[in-house]
């Protein structure tokens, strides 16, 4: 199980957890698309762009794949390996996850795809997605005739 | 590579009173061979000035400061929050302070933590007649 925090209330209840704080916390329905809760995501918007960040420590920039699709759905996948040698390390604690993920986030309106941007900088994913001309707040000119 | 150099500091308590923000506790992976303790721990937006560690009384203290993102953002969903990263460990007698490594990369902080030779199993020669 990928997460990035060692939640107080113990490993076995995280698990539990985990899945019903998603829900809690969005404010929007969540879309049917997959329900995979890796890597929590925050979204916002200013008036040009949506953001979508992910804090993804370890995971090489070479593995993130990132796509929109119809204009208004981002795909976010990626992997985090970890060598065969070190299976056979003598381990003391192991609490970070390895493995692959993908995660479909359905956006507030559609973006213009060509112009997407992401920057991959100390592990967290930023994903900058211009808004579509339609959606933009225009500025009406006011006439003083 | 980077390094991180150990800090030199009076033996003061990190206490995260300091800074008005949440502090998270950071995954951390902990492994040994004969040679060292190694240590991998997750801890994203951190840099390498912004890492603070602390080895004294065989104690580990880790303190990844995050400057605040989005700190006054008006989200439309929120899954997780923003804060520092500390944790500290407890090692037994055979480390050796002076020869901490330290790496940061892509927010990954890896720690080797050398244990003292005298510790290390010593292989004894035997004399045949």
């Amino acid at each position: 199980m990928l997460l990035n925090r060692l939640s107080p209330l113990g490993l076995l209840d995280e698990m539990q957890r985990s899945f019903s704080l998603v829900d809690e916390m969005s404010r929007e329905p969540r879309p049917a698309y997959s329900r995979s809760t890796f890597p929590p995501v925050n979204t916002w918007a200013d008036n040009e762009n949506f953001y979508v960040e992910a804090e993804l420590p370890g995971f090489s920039a070479d593995s993130l794949n990132i796509c929109v699709t119809e204009n208004r759905v981002l795909t976010i996948q990626g992997e985090r390996k970890i060598d065969e040698a070190a299976e056979k390390r003598d381990w003391i604690r192991r609490e970070r996850g390895y493995g692959s993920f993908e995660r479909q986030i359905e956006l507030p309106g559609p973006v213009e795809e060509e112009q997407v941007q992401a920057s991959y900088k100390q592990g967290v994913l930023l994903i900058t997605l211009p808004k579509a001309a339609e959606i933009r707040p225009r500025r009406i000119e006011v006439s003083t005739a | 590579m980077t390094s991180t150099a150990m800090q030199n500091r009076p033996a003061e308590h990190v206490e995260n009173r300091q800074r008005p923000t949440l502090t998270y506790t950071p995954r951390f992976d902990i492994w040994e061979d004969e040679n060292a303790f190694y240590l991998a721990g997750d801890m994203p937006g951190v840099t390498p000035e912004q890492l603070d560690i602390q080895f004294e009384n065989q104690e580990l203290r880790v303190w990844g400061k995050v400057t605040p993102r989005q700190a006054d953002q008006e989200y439309w969903s929120q899954e997780y929050g923003i804060g520092d990263f500390y944790r500290s460990f407890s090692l037994g007698e055979e480390i050796d302070g002076d020869r901490i490594e330290a790496v940061l990369k892509d927010g990954v902080l890896e720690l080797t933590l050398p244990k003292h030779p005298s510790v290390r199993p010593r292989r004894i020669a035997v004399k045949t007649d």
